[in-house]
C-alpha cells in the first residue's frame, strides 16, 4: 500500500487502541464543544445546530411557496375566476418558482450537506464553520425580507427566469424586479459560501483511510453538488449583475436597439437554469443511495456506477441548457447538439434507477415510511423523466413547450427527484437530531395522500398542456374544456397540502430537537453518521476501510465511544478535526477550529441589510449597513490564523500531527482556490457575452482603444504579481522585518490598482460610456468586476497592513499572506486578460 | 377518432380544448407533430411498464428473479443499452424532423409580418416586395392548401406565436425576425395564444388564424386590398360615430383606411365589423363589448395600453360601437 | 292568465287531479286570497327570508308558510298532504277578505300559485308552462308598462299616504284598479280566458293541483330562496351565456368574466328594484330587457345583446341568484 503525504498507513494498525483513555478527556471535549446557551445560542456554529435551523428554514420555504401554490390552483380551478387578480397571480407564480428554486431546494440541499456530511465523514465538524452559520444567516434574514415584499405587492412578477426586456426598467418600473434580484442574491452568496465548504470538507476532512473507495455516495454527490454550484452559479451571479447594471444605470446589455440581445440573458440563465435542475436532483438521488442499502438490507449495487452516473450527469449538464430556448429560432445544428445532449444526460438517471432497483433485489425491502417515499419518488421521478426524453425532441417541444406540460414534466421530475426523496430523508434521518423518531403510522397517511395528491394534480396537467393551456396565465376562458382537468389538478392540490399538513402536526407531536440524546439509528444505516455523537460529534474519529463500516464492524460504535482512534480528547485545547489528504484521506495535521461567534451572524445581518435596503432605495443606509457588514467581517477574521504554542498534537496512538501548516496543503489555500475559481467562472462567462455581443451586433462596436496603452497596463499588472511572489519569497527569510514582505505586497496591490484605473482611463477617453452601445455596456462590466476585485482587494491591503503591524504576519509563512498573494496573482492575471481582451478584440484583429 | 365530449362555446371554439389541438393538427406543420407525440407517448408508457414491472420484481418477484436483477448487468442493460438504443432511434427520428420542419423557406410563399405588442398582436400582408399592403390586426386571414410564410418579430418584450393545430410555436424576440410557416388544409378557425410570459394580461393575448378556400381567399384581399371601402349602412348614430373617433382621441393611436384616423400604436381598426373576436381574442365581438371595451378596457384586461374613456356619454360610446361596428 | 294554458296541459294525471279537488273544494268556499292583496310584499318577503334563514323554515312570499325543512324528515311525506290542507286553510281564511276586490283576483291567485310553486324550485310541466305563459312573451304589455309605471307608483304612494293602510300590491307591479283595467284590461282576457268563462276560481286550483304533488318535491329539497321565480331557466347556462356575449365588459357580475366597470354592478341584482332605473325587476321584464334593451328604455346606454329567448330567460334566471338572500 503506498502512500501519498507519506504517512505510514501501517500506523492505523495502532486503531482501536487499548488501555484505559484518562479521566477528564470526555469532560474537556464537551467543554470545548458545548454549545451558548440561552440567546446566545444563535451565535453558535455547530453543524449540528446550523444544519438543523438551516434545514427548518428552507422546509418553511417549502411551506410558504406551497400556501402561493394552493391559492394559485384554487384561482385556476374554474375559469375566470377573481380569487387572484392578474397583477398579484403574477407575483405569485414568480415568488412561488423563485423560492421553490432558490430559497427551498438549493439551500435544503446544502442544509443536509451541512447537517449531515461531517457525521457521515466523521469529521468534527465542515472545515469552515463560522462560514456555514454566516451563509446561514444571510440566508434567512434576505430569504424572509424577500418573501415579506409579497405582502406589500413588491413582489417581483416576470417569472422566476425573469427575461429581459419585460423586466428591464422599461417594462417593469417598480422595484418588484430589484427584489427578485436581491432574493437571488443571497442564494447565490449562501451557495457559493456551502459550495466552498462542502468541497474542502469532502476532499479534505474525511476520517483517515476513508479513500474516495470507502466514500459514502452521499459525500460523492455533494461534491459533484458543489462543483456544479461553482460552475454554474457564476453564469447567473454575472446575469443578474448585468440586469442589475442594466436596471440602475440603463447599460444595454439586453436592448437590442442599442447592440444588446435579450437572448444573452436567457443563455446566461438556462446555462446556469439548467445544471440547476440537477443541483437539486443529484443531492436528493445521492440520498436515495444512501438510504436504499439501509431499507433493503444490503449493499448498494452499483456503487461505481452511480459514481460514474454523477460525474456523467454533472458534465452533460452544461451541454443541455439551451433545450429550454428551443423555441427561440436557433439554427438547426445548435438544436441538434442541445437535443442529443439532453436525451443523453437520460443515461446516468438511469443507471441510478436501475441500481436503485437492482438493490431492492438484492435485498429484503422493508415497507417503512421512508421505503414507500423513495419508492414513491422512484415511480414519480421516472414519469418526469420519460416526458422529459418527450421535450428533448425539438418538435414536440415546440408544442408543449410553455404550456401546463412543462409545468407537470418539471414537478415530476422535482417532487419525484427531489420533494418524495427529502421527506424519505426526513424520516430516516430524523432520528438523528430528535429525541422520538416520526410515527410510522402517520408516516404512511403522509406518504400516500402527498403520492396520491401529486398524481392527482399533475397526471391531468399533461393533457391540460395538450388542450392547448400555456404556462403563467392567471386565468383562462371557458369553453375551452380546460375546467375538468384544472379542477382535477386543484382538488389534487388540496389533498397534497392535507399529507404536508399533517407531516407538519406530525413534527409537532414527535420532533424533539436534541444533539446528544437522539433516537438514533432507526432503520439501521450502516454508515458512520449513526456512530454515537455528541456536539463534538463523534467521541473519537475513526479509521475507516470500509462503505458500511457498521455493518462490517460490529465493535466500532463502542470503540469510538470509548474514545479508542483518533482525537479521542483535545490535545490543542481548541476546537479542532484532522485534515486528510484528498484521495486516500491520510491524516495531515489538525486543524484549530474557531467556535461560536456573534460575527458572522451580525456580518450576515448587515450584508442581508445592505442588500434589502439598497433594494428599497435608501441608499445612505444602505452604505452604512454595507461598512458595518464589512467590518463585521473582518473582525471575525482577526482571531483567525494564529499559531497555537503545541506545534505537534498527538492524535492518539501516539500520531503526531502538526497545528500550524501553510501552503497549498491547507484547506484554506484549497478555499482559496476553490473561491477564485468561481470568481474566474464568472469573468469566462463575462468573456462569453462579450463575444456573444459582438458576434450579434458587430455594428454597434464602433470604438477602439489605442493598443499601445496595453503595455503599461499589462505591465503593471505583471508587476503587481511579481511583488506579490517576491513578497512571498523575502517572507520566508531571516533577515528582513515583517514590513518589507508585506510592503512589497502592499506595493503590488498599488500597482494592479494602478493598473486597473489605467486600463478604465484610457477608455474613458474614448469616450465610450457604459448606456452607449452593447460594446461600452459590456466592457464597463468587465469593469465592474475587476473593480469589485480591487475594491476587495484594497480592504486586503487595509487588513494586510493592520495585521502586520500587530505583528501577527507569522514567518516564515503564513496563511493570510498566502491567500492574499493568491488574490492578487488572480486578479492581476484577470485584469490583463481583460485588458487584452477588450483591445484585441474585435479592434486588433 | 376523439369522441365529442367538448362543451364549446362560441368565443372558445377556436382556442384549444378537447380534442387537444396538439393531437388534432390541421396542416403538414403540425401532423408530424402529432404522429410524433403518439410514438412518444406509447414509447414512454413501454418504458415505464418495463421500469414498474421490474420494480415490482424487486420488490415481491421471486427469490430467483430478484437474483437475477440484483446485480450491475441489470443496471448496464436496464439503464444504459436500453435507454442508449431506443433514445438513439428517436434522436434520429427528432433530427430529422427537425431538419424537414426548418426547410428552408422556398420564397414565393404568401408572407405576412407578425409583430407581437403588449397584449396583441399587429398583422400586416406583406406583397411581392417585401413591402405591407395590407394592415390588420389580432385576425389572420389565410388561404388553405398553401404554406404561409409568417416573419414574427416582437415590438417591446418577448412573445411566443403559437397556433396548436397549425404549427408548434416560436418565439417572437426584439431585435430578430424569426421565420415560421404555417399551413391549413381545410377552412376553418384555428385559435392561437402568446405562450411566452410577456407579463400583465399575457394569458389574455389570443388571437385567430381564419383559413380560407383560396378563391374567398383572393376576393377578401381584392377587396381589402383595393382601397375603396364599402359604404357604411345607413345609421342615425353612425356620422357622429366617426366624428367621435377623431375628436375624442381614438384616432391617435388607431387606423381606420380610407379616413383621417392614422395612428398606429394600438391595433388596426379597419376592417374591425368582420372580426370575431375584440381585446386580442378575449371578448365577442358585439355592440356590447365594444362599448364596454371602449368604455374602460382597464377593467376588462387591466395593465392593457388603451386608458379608459369615462368621459364618453353613453350616447357617445354607442355611436363609436356602431361606426366601428361598420367597418367591414 | 295562467288557466289559459294550463288547461290545454293534459299532462296533469290522475293523483294529481284529485288533489285538485281537494284543494279546490276547500278554495271554492272562500276563493282567492290576500296573497294578491299583499301591500307590502317585497319587505314582508325579506323578512320572511330573514326567518327562514333562521329557522329553516320555508316561507312564501304571499305569506303561506310550509314547514318544508320539518317536513322533509317524514316518511312518505305524509306531511305534504297537511301542508296542502294547511295552505287550503289559508285560502279559505283569506279569501273572503279578497272577495271585495273582486277584478283582481284571477291574476292574483295565479300569481301566488306560480310564485310558491317558484319557490319550490318546481320544475314540471304545469308550473312551467304557468311560467311561460307570463308576460315575456308579450313585449308590447312590458311596453305598457313601461308607460304607466311611473304614474302607477305614484299613485300608490299617494294612497299610502291617504288611507295609512297600503293598498294591494302583486308581484305584478302592484296595479290598482284604475291602471289595471286601463293597461292590463285587455291582457287579462287574453291571458286567461278561462277567467271570464268560468270564474277566477278555476284557474288557482288547477295550478294548485298542479302545485301539490310538486310540493313533495320540495319538502325533500334544501328551502327554497328564490325570489323570483323561473322555473325553467337554468341560472348555470345563464352565466354561459354571460360569458360568451360578454356581458362582464360593461357589468361586474359575479361568476361572470371580465369585471367591467361602464354599467352598474350587478353584484346585488335581485335586491334591486327598478331595472335601468325604469322598469320594474321582475323575471319577465328583465328577459326581455336584457335581449334588447334601447326598445323597452330608449337612451339607456345597453345595446340590444345577442341572446336568444331562452338564453335571455337564463341570464335572468342567473342575475336573481345575485344577492338574493
Amino acid at each position: 500500500m503506498s502512500s501519498e503525504t507519506g504517512f505510514d498507513p501501517a500506523l492505523y494498525e495502532r486503531f482501536p487502541t487499548t488501555g484505559e483513555r484518562p479521566a477528564g478527556e470526555f469532560d474537556e471535549l464537551n467543554r470545548i464543544w458545548a454549545a451558548p446557551t440561552g440567546i446566545a445560542k444563535l451565535t453558535a456554529v455547530n453543524n449540528n445546530y446550523v444544519g438543523v435551523w438551516y434545514i427548518a428554514t428552507a422546509f418553511l420555504f417549502f411551506v410558504l411557496a406551497g400556501v402561493l401554490a394552493l391559492v394559485m390552483r384554487a384561482q385556476l380551478a374554474l375559469p375566470l375566476q377573481g380569487i387572484l387578480p392578474q397583477e398579484t397571480y403574477n407575483q405569485f407564480f414568480t415568488m412561488h418558482g423563485t423560492i421553490m428554486m432558490f430559497l427551498f431546494a438549493v439551500p435544503i440541499m446544502e442544509a443536509l450537506g451541512v447537517l449531515l456530511l461531517p457525521q457521515m465523514l466523521a469529521a468534527r465538524d465542515l472545515p469552515f464553520p463560522r462560514l456555514s452559520a454566516y451563509a446561514f444567516w444571510a440566508y434567512f434574514v434576505g430569504g424572509l425580507c424577500f418573501f415579506a415584499s409579497i405582502f406589500f405587492g413588491l413582489a417581483p412578477n416576470g417569472g422566476w427566469f425573469m427575461y429581459p426586456p419585460l423586466t428591464s426598467t422599461t417594462y417593469s418600473p417598480g422595484i418588484n424586479a430589484d427584489f427578485w434580484l436581491l432574493g437571488i442574491g443571497f442564494i447565490e452568496i449562501s451557495a457559493i459560501a456551502g459550495a466552498i465548504e462542502i468541497i474542502v470538507g469532502v476532499l479534505r476532512t474525511r476520517a483517515p483511510g476513508m479513500s474516495l473507495r470507502e466514500m459514502p455516495i452521499f459525500a460523492w454527490g455533494m461534491l459533484v453538488f458543489a462543483g456544479m454550484i461553482v460552475i454554474a452559479f457564476p453564469s447567473v451571479i454575472l446575469a443578474t449583475l448585468l440586469l442589475e447594471l442594466e436596471r440602475a444605470l440603463n447599460w444595454p446589455f439586453f436592448d437590442p436597439t442599442r447592440g444588446g440581445d435579450p437572448v444573452l440573458w436567457q443563455h446566461l440563465f438556462w446555462f446556469f437554469g439548467h445544471p440547476e435542475v440537477y443541483i437539486i436532483f443529484l443531492p436528493a438521488s445521492a440520498l436515495v443511495s444512501m438510504m436504499i442499502p439501509a431499507l433493503a438490507r444490503t449493499r448498494l449495487v452499483g456503487h461505481n456506477l452511480i459514481v460514474l452516473a454523477f460525474l456523467a450527469t454533472g458534465f452533460i449538464s452544461f451541454g443541455v441548457w439551451a433545450h429550454h430556448m428551443f423555441a427561440t429560432g436557433m439554427p438547426a445544428l445548435s438544436v441538434g447538439f442541445f437535443a442529443a445532449a439532453s436525451m443523453a444526460v437520460s443515461v446516468p438517471a438511469g443507471i441510478q434507477v436501475f441500481s436503485w432497483i437492482a438493490t431492492f433485489a438484492s435485498g429484503k425491502p422493508v415497507f417503512n415510511t421512508p421505503t414507500l417515499f423513495v419508492l414513491g419518488g422512484l415511480v414519480t421521478f421516472v414519469i418526469g423523466g420519460l416526458t422529459g426524453v418527450m421535450v428533448a425532441l425539438v418538435p414536440f417541444d415546440w408544442q408543449v413547450h410553455d404550456t401546463h406540460f412543462i409545468v407537470a414534466h418539471l414537478h415530476y421530475v422535482l417532487i419525484g427527484g427531489a420533494v418524495f426523496p427529502l421527506f424519505a430523508v426526513f424520516y430516516y434521518w430524523m432520528g438523528m437530531t430528535s429525541r422520538r423518531p416520526l410515527s410510522e403510522r402517520t408516516g404512511k397517511w403522509v406518504f400516500w395522500l402527498m403520492f396520491v395528491g401529486m398524481q392527482v394534480i399533475f397526471l391531468p396537467m399533461h393533457l391540460t398542456g395538450l388542450m392547448g393551456m400555456p404556462r403563467r396565465v392567471y386565468t383562462y376562458l371557458p369553453g375551452r374544456d380546460w375546467e375538468i382537468t384544472n379542477m382535477i389538478s386543484t382538488i389534487g392540490a388540496f389533498i397534497f397540502a392535507a399529507g404536508v399538513l399533517l407531516f407538519l402536526i406530525e413534527l409537532a407531536r414527535n420532533f424533539r430537537f436534541t444533539v446528544e440524546d437522539d433516537a438514533g439509528n432507526v432503520y439501521g444505516g450502516g454508515t458512520l453518521e449513526w456512530l454515537p455523537t455528541g456536539l463534538y460529534s463523534t467521541r473519537s474519529i475513526p479509521v475507516v476501510n470500509s462503505r458500511y463500516p457498521l455493518w462490517d464492524d460490529p465493535g466500532i460504535c463502542k470503540d469510538v465511544e470509548e474514545g479508542r482512534y483518533f482525537l479521542p480528547n483535545a490535545p490543542t485545547g481548541h476546537r479542532e478535526t484532522i485534515i486528510t489528504s484528498p484521495v486516500r484521506a491520510e491524516p495531515e495535521y489538525v486543524q484549530i477550529m474557531p467556535g461560536p461567534s456573534a460575527w458572522p451572524l451580525l456580518a450576515a445581518v448587515f450584508t442581508a441589510g445592505f442588500f434589502v435596503i439598497l433594494t428599497i432605495q435608501a441608499y445612505g443606509v444602505a452604505l452604512f449597513s454595507g461598512v458595518l457588514a464589512v467590518l463585521c467581517v473582518l473582525r471575525w477574521l482577526w482571531d483567525t490564523d494564529r499559531p497555537i504554542a503545541v506545534e505537534q498534537a498527538d492524535v492518539g496512538a501516539g500520531i503526531m500531527l502538526p497545528t500550524y501548516v501553510t501552503g497549498p496543503r491547507t484547506h484554506g489555500w484549497w478555499a482559496m482556490i476553490v473561491l477564485l475559481v468561481v470568481i474566474g467562472m464568472i469573468f469566462l462567462m463575462a468573456v462569453f457575452s462579450y463575444f456573444y455581443l459582438y458576434g450579434i451586433h458587430p455594428q454597434f462596436w464602433m470604438v477602439e482603444a489605442q493598443g499601445w496603452w496595453l503595455f503599461p497596463i499589462v505591465g503593471l499588472y505583471a508587476l503587481a504579481a511579481l511583488l506579490a511572489w517576491l513578497g512571498r519569497r523575502l517572507l520566508a527569510r531571516e533577515d528582513v522585518s515583517e514590513w518589507t514582505p508585506s510592503g512589497l505586497l502592499l506595493w503590488g496591490m498599488v500597482a494592479a490598482g494602478a493598473a486597473f484605473i489605467l486600463d478604465l482611463w484610457s477608455w474613458r477617453a474614448t469616450g465610450l460610456t457604459g448606456d452607449a452601445s452593447g460594446q461600452g455596456a459590456i466592457i464597463h462590466a468587465l469593469f465592474t468586476l475587476q473593480g469589485c476585485l480591487v475594491f476587495i482587494l484594497a480592504l486586503m491591503a487595509v487588513y494586510l497592513a493592520a495585521r502586520t503591524g500587530r505583528a501577527l504576519i507569522i514567518k516564515p509563512c503564513n496563511n493570510t499572506f498566502d491567500l492574499i498573494t493568491l488574490f492578487t496573482w488572480y486578479l492581476a492575471g484577470q485584469g490583463a486578460a481583460s485588458a487584452l481582451l477588450t483591445r484585441l478584440v474585435p479592434g486588433g484583429f | 377518432m376523439w369522441p365529442r365530449i367538448s362543451t364549446r362555446s362560441a368565443v372558445g371554439d377556436a382556442l384549444g380544448g378537447w380534442p387537444p389541438p396538439v393531437l388534432d393538427p390541421a396542416g403538414p406543420y403540425a401532423d408530424p407533430l402529432a404522429m410524433l407525440s403518439w410514438v412518444l407517448f406509447a414509447i414512454a408508457a413501454l418504458v415505464l411498464l418495463v421500469v414498474v414491472a421490474a420494480l415490482w420484481v424487486a420488490l415481491f418477484g421471486s427469490a430467483r428473479r430478484k437474483g437475477r436483477l440484483g446485480g450491475t448487468r441489470a443496471i448496464w442493460i436496464g439503464g444504459v443499452a436500453f435507454p442508449a438504443v431506443v433514445l438513439s432511434a428517436l434522436l434520429v427520428w427528432g433530427l430529422s424532423l427537425t431538419g424537414s420542419l426548418t426547410a428552408p423557406i422556398r420564397g414565393d410563399e404568401m408572407r405576412v409580418k407578425v409583430t407581437g405588442e403588449m397584449w396583441w398582436w399587429r398583422i400586416a400582408y406583406l406583397g411581392r416586395d417585401g413591402q405591407a399592403v395590407l394592415h390588420d390586426a389580432n385576425e389572420l386571414h389565410i388561404p388553405v392548401g398553401q404554406p404561409v410564410v409568417l416573419e414574427l418579430e416582437s415590438a417591446d418584450v418577448i412573445h411566443s406565436f403559437w397556433v396548436p393545430r397549425l404549427s408548434g410555436k416560436l418565439d417572437m424576440i426584439p431585435g430578430r425576425t424569426n421565420m415560421m410557416r404555417i399551413q391549413a388544409d381545410e377552412p376553418g378557425v384555428f385559435g392561437g395564444q402568446c405562450a411566452e410570459y410577456c407579463g400583465g394580461p399575457h394569458a389574455l393575448m389570443g388571437f385567430v388564424v381564419v383559413a380560407h378556400e383560396p378563391e374567398d381567399f383572393a376576393r377578401l384581399m381584392a377587396a381589402r386590398t383595393a382601397g375603396a371601402r364599402p359604404p357604411l349602412p345607413a345609421h342615425p348614430d353612425l356620422a357622429r360615430g366617426a366624428q367621435l373617433f377623431q375628436t375624442a382621441g381614438c384616432a391617435a393611436c388607431h387606423r381606420i383606411a380610407g379616413t383621417g384616423a392614422n395612428g398606429i400604436a394600438g391595433p388596426d381598426l379597419s376592417f374591425l365589423g368582420t372580426r370575431q373576436t375584440l381585446g386580442a381574442g378575449i371578448l365577442p365581438n358585439n355592440r356590447g363589448t365594444l362599448m364596454g371595451w371602449i368604455g374602460n378596457s382597464q377593467a376588462i384586461k387591466p395593465g392593457n395600453r388603451m386608458p379608459p374613456y369615462s368621459m364618453l356619454s353613453s350616447d357617445d360610446l354607442r355611436a363609436l360601437a356602431v361606426y366601428l361596428e361598420a367597418q367591414r | 292568465m295562467v288557466g289559459g294554458r294550463l288547461r290545454a296541459q293534459s299532462g296533469i294525471g290522475r293523483p294529481d287531479a284529485f288533489a285538485a279537488k281537494a284543494v279546490a273544494n276547500c278554495a271554492r268556499l272562500q276563493p282567492a286570497c290576500r296573497i294578491a292583496g299583499n301591500p307590502q310584499g317585497r319587505s314582508r318577503a325579506l323578512r320572511h327570508r330573514t326567518r327562514l334563514k333562521r329557522h329553516g323554515r320555508v316561507v312564501c312570499r304571499d305569506g303561506l308558510t310550509i314547514g318544508g325543512r320539518q317536513l322533509a324528515g317524514y316518511v312518505l311525506h305524509l306531511g305534504v298532504l297537511a301542508q296542502a290542507r294547511c295552505i287550503a286553510l289559508h285560502l279559505t281564511i283569506e279569501v273572503p277578505k279578497f272577495q271585495a276586490r273582486e277584478t283582481r283576483r284571477p291574476c292574483a291567485v295565479a300569481e301566488s300559485v306560480e310564485t310558491m310553486a317558484g319557490e319550490a324550485r318546481i320544475d314540471r310541466t304545469g308550473v312551467a308552462a304557468a311560467q311561460r305563459d307570463d308576460l315575456s312573451r308579450r313585449p308590447e304589455a312590458i311596453v305598457r308598462h313601461r308607460f304607466h309605471g311611473t304614474a302607477r307608483y305614484q299613485r300608490r304612494r299617494k294612497d299610502e299616504r291617504r288611507d295609512g293602510a297600503p293598498p294591494p300590491s302583486s308581484r305584478f307591479g302592484g296595479h290598482d284598479r284604475g291602471t289595471y283595467r286601463g293597461t292590463h284590461g285587455s291582457d287579462c282576457t287574453a291571458l286567461a280566458p278561462g277567467v271570464r268563462e268560468k270564474g277566477f276560481i278555476l284557474s288557482p286550483w288547477r295550478s294548485f293541483a298542479a302545485l301539490l304533488p310538486m310540493l313533495s318535491i320540495a319538502a325533500c329539497e334544501a328551502p327554497p330562496v328564490d325570489r323570483h321565480p323561473m322555473p325553467q331557466a337554468d341560472p348555470e347556462r345563464g352565466r354561459l351565456a354571460m360569458n360568451r356575449t360578454g356581458c362582464g365588459s360593461c357589468h361586474r357580475i359575479p361568476g361572470v368574466w371580465p369585471e367591467g366597470s361602464v354599467g352598474p354592478s350587478l353584484e346585488a341584482f335581485a335586491q334591486q328594484t327598478l331595472i335601468a332605473g325604469r322598469l320594474p325587476n321582475r323575471a319577465d321584464v328583465l328577459a326581455e330587457f336584457v335581449r334588447d334593451a334601447p326598445r323597452y328604455v330608449p337612451g339607456t346606454g345597453m345595446p340590444a345583446m345577442p341572446l336568444t329567448e331562452e338564453e335571455a330567460r337564463d341570464v335572468a334566471a342567473y342575475l336573481y341568484t345575485l344577492g338574493g338572500r
